[in-house]
């Protein structure tokens, strides 16, 4: 239990600062009746153009973030430990519960997980009726409206996705050796500059970023660039942060191994360290593609007439109280985001099965 | 493997590494050492944890950039080259596999880094592999092999290059005991028939006695003396090598009188005359160091008296412990006599045989 405690901190450090920041639930769920401070700074803003009376509110959720960030980092940094060494060992298992704790705590996630499934359910028939509770006769139609009225938000969401997918999983890995590995002045600040992104709420980040490039030197407000920067600094973080973690487990002496075997920082970086941290990576590529694919609170400020994304088009299907098509592009969404994480996942574990190395001179 | 080439040696000129420590201030773990490592030796850095060994290692494979002094591998100086270009094998404790590679491609990693071509590089991972005894294995990953065989892999992957110069750090600590002999047993004759200068860093001075020809005992950033195992165990020329090489009895002792080569000295209230080559006046202080299977001991005759205080009998010798005034003297006897009568708490006398003793003059501190 005591060794949990770190674990279970973060949990919790996780579930309070995301609700705290959270955009989407609160503003389809409550409506006018529990107003949160995200959904008002995006009313503000959106509403009544008053930019700065949202980036003032959104200021207030700061102070909140910070020190979740901080109390996070606090228990992160305690833990340190190398258990890739090089040295090889197998992995230990351990059953030291007892046997109904065990059911009770099986019984307990099937529980969570059967709620999920019906809440996914639900979601799927919603999407073949005519209209949910009232009409249930099934119909395509939903799905019509998703390809033909919706394609260009498909469209433009999956550009995005693919384009900054592979930027963000790069990003983390790059910047997640370059914080662990190399020293070089400002490293500390580097990381934290690197997390603040993604520890401030969506809704900061987003005003933030249509603050900034509102204007010279650099115009992207309303370009696809916005978006897709937004998404890979917001969300390179979980690559980096993965990437540091596996790194630290990784003992320094693998790398000096290379050097002394003749390969400089470059071939012992790919031929050793990417492969090494090859998870962190797919990680981030997942992570990155799924939050481009889901994401709303912060790029809901970036969207424009230009490029707009499926989230934004579900949002608008629920303030209008077409349900129908507002579940269908929710299945759309999920379908994707399951099939390029079990792509990703298949083409992980082919890499990370050992095989020779390809041969850098021919036969 | 093929063509062997001309061994070279290692020149370290006042080398220093200086260490800038926030709470301590500057730590100085290697401080102005020079150090000449002979072409095809097998040199040994020999030392408690914190002397130094590891920096100095460390430094002459690029790892730490020396503060001062220099460092030259046959006519090269590497003082500024970056580790992945000195031409130097490293073996470290950890092993240090590629754990994401097979026993294969780690050792043929070196080779690839070289852009070697592939039927060359299949000879010589298979020959490195057959003379660490590993033919079979090359499929294998680390984590499926013992703690013995990784560090053969780890041997075989830094001598597969061909290095000039191959650098070991505490290559055998992680082993157990029995391994660790048969591990060091291989390593010095498979250094002997390659010939390639050796720098091996340990703690344990049975290994380094064992594998080295010379063997430098350091001590806080300094080497203190530079010899064979047989000149630091016979000469130690301070009471810490004679401490670290082997077993030794330390006394002190004020020198009474002096002629022909000989001095009389007061050990423990008791005149003893021994020779010395030393140039010792009347009145200095020296300190004796005496091995302890070079007293005899017995229950009457000439020599130093003291009190048995302990004896264990081991078989093939017995091992005594002695209070001659302050000390508490070690004595070995090998092949004991059956029968000997010497009792706990009796009086003994001590022989101390002149070639047994090193005299040490002690430094004005």
């Amino acid at each position: 239990m005591p060794l949990a405690t770190p674990g279970l901190a973060n949990a919790f450090l996780l579930l309070f600062a995301a609700s705290l920041a959270d955009f989407a639930t609160p503003l389809i769920l409550a409506g006018n009746s529990l107003p949160v401070l995200p959904t008002e700074a995006y009313l503000q803003i959106t509403g009544m153009f008053d930019l700065k009376g949202g980036a003032v509110l959104s200021l207030l959720l700061l102070v909140p973030a910070a020190l979740v960030y901080v109390a996070q980092r606090y228990i992160v940094e305690r833990r340190s430990y190398v258990t890739v060494t090089g040295k090889g060992g197998r992995p230990s298992q351990h059953d030291a519960m007892v046997p109904w704790l065990v059911w009770a705590l099986t019984l307990l996630c099937l529980m969570v997980v059967l709620f999920v499934f019906y809440l996914y359910g639900l979601l799927l028939y919603a999407s073949i009726v005519r209209a949910f509770g009232a009409n249930n006769t099934p119909t395509l139609a939903n799905y019509r409206v998703v390809f033909t009225e919706g394609m260009p938000a498909i469209k433009d969401t999956l550009i995005i996705a693919l384009i900054g997918m592979p930027l963000g999983g790069l990003y983390g890995v790059v910047v997640g050796y370059l914080v662990s590995r190399v020293r070089f002045p400002g490293r500390q600040a580097m990381e934290v500059v690197s997390m603040i992104n993604y520890a401030l709420p969506g809704t900061i980040v987003g005003i933030a970023y249509l603050i900034a490039f509102n204007s010279k030197p650099l115009v992207l407000t309303g370009t696809a660039a916005i978006i897709i920067a937004c998404y890979v600094f917001r969300y390179s973080p979980s690559g980096i942060r993965t990437t540091v973690a596996l790194l630290q487990q990784i003992d320094r002496s693998i790398e000096e191994a290379s050097f002394s075997l003749g390969a400089g920082s470059f071939t012992t970086f790919r031929r050793v360290i990417l492969p090494l941290i090859l998870p962190a990576f797919f990680a981030g590529l997942g992570v990155v593609f799924i939050r481009s694919m889901t994401a709303i609170s912060a790029t809901i400020f970036l969207v424009s007439i230009g490029w707009t994304l499926i989230t934004v088009r579900i949002l608008e299907n629920m303030t209008e109280l077409s349900l129908g098509p507002a579940a269908a592009f929710s299945v759309f969404v999920i379908a994707v985001v399951l099939v390029v994480t079990s792509f990703l996942n298949l083409v992980l574990r082919r890499a990370t099965t050992p095989v020779a190395l390809p041969v850098t001179v021919g036969r | 493997m093929t063509k062997p080439r001309a061994p070279v040696g290692i020149r370290l000129v006042g080398i220093s590494a200086v260490f800038r420590q926030r709470e301590r201030g500057d730590v100085v773990a290697v401080d102005a050492v020079d150090l000449d490592v002979q072409p095809s030796e097998l040199l040994t850095l020999l030392g408690p944890s914190g002397c130094g060994k590891t920096t100095m290692l460390r430094m002459i494979a690029g790892f730490q950039q020396p503060s001062a002094g220099g460092i030259l591998i046959g006519e090269r100086d590497v003082t500024r080259l970056p580790a992945n270009r000195r031409d130097i094998g490293l073996v470290f404790q950890s092993y240090a596999l590629f754990p994401h590679l097979t026993v294969f491609e780690n050792v043929a990693y070196g080779l690839r880094v070289r852009r070697r071509g592939e039927a060359d590089i299949r000879n010589s991972v298979t020959e490195v592999l057959q003379l660490v005894g590993l033919d079979g294995f090359a499929s294998r990953l680390s984590n499926e092999l013992s703690g013995g065989q990784q560090q053969r892999v780890a041997l075989a992957r830094a001598i597969v290059i061909e290095p000039r110069v191959l650098l070991f750090d505490e290559p055998l600590s992680n082993l157990d005991a029995k391994l660790r002999v048969e591990m060091r047993d291989e390593i010095r004759n498979l250094q002997r028939r390659l010939g390639i200068t050796t720098v091996y860093v340990t703690h344990d001075q049975e290994e380094a006695m064992a594998i080295s020809d010379r063997i430098a005992v350091m001590q806080a950033g300094r080497i203190l003396q530079l010899g064979t195992a047989e000149d630091l165990y016979r000469r130690p020329t301070s009471p810490f090598v004679a401490g670290f090489i082997g077993r030794a009895n330390v006394m002190r002792g004020v020198v009474r009188a002096v002629g022909d080569g000989c001095v009389t000295l007061e050990l423990a209230g008791q005149e003893v005359t021994l020779p010395t080559p030393l140039p010792i006046s009347g009145g200095a202080v020296v300190s004796a160091v005496i091995r302890p299977e070079s007293i005899t001991i017995g229950s009457a005759g000439q020599g130093l008296r003291g009190k048995l205080l302990n004896r264990v009998y081991l078989g093939d010798k017995v091992e005594y412990t002695v209070q001659v005034g302050g000390d508490a003297l070690q004595i070995v006897r090998s092949d004991p006599p059956e029968g000997e009568d010497l009792m706990l708490g009796q009086t003994v006398v001590l022989n101390l045989p002149s070639a047994g003793v090193q005299l040490l003059l002690d430094m004005p501190s």
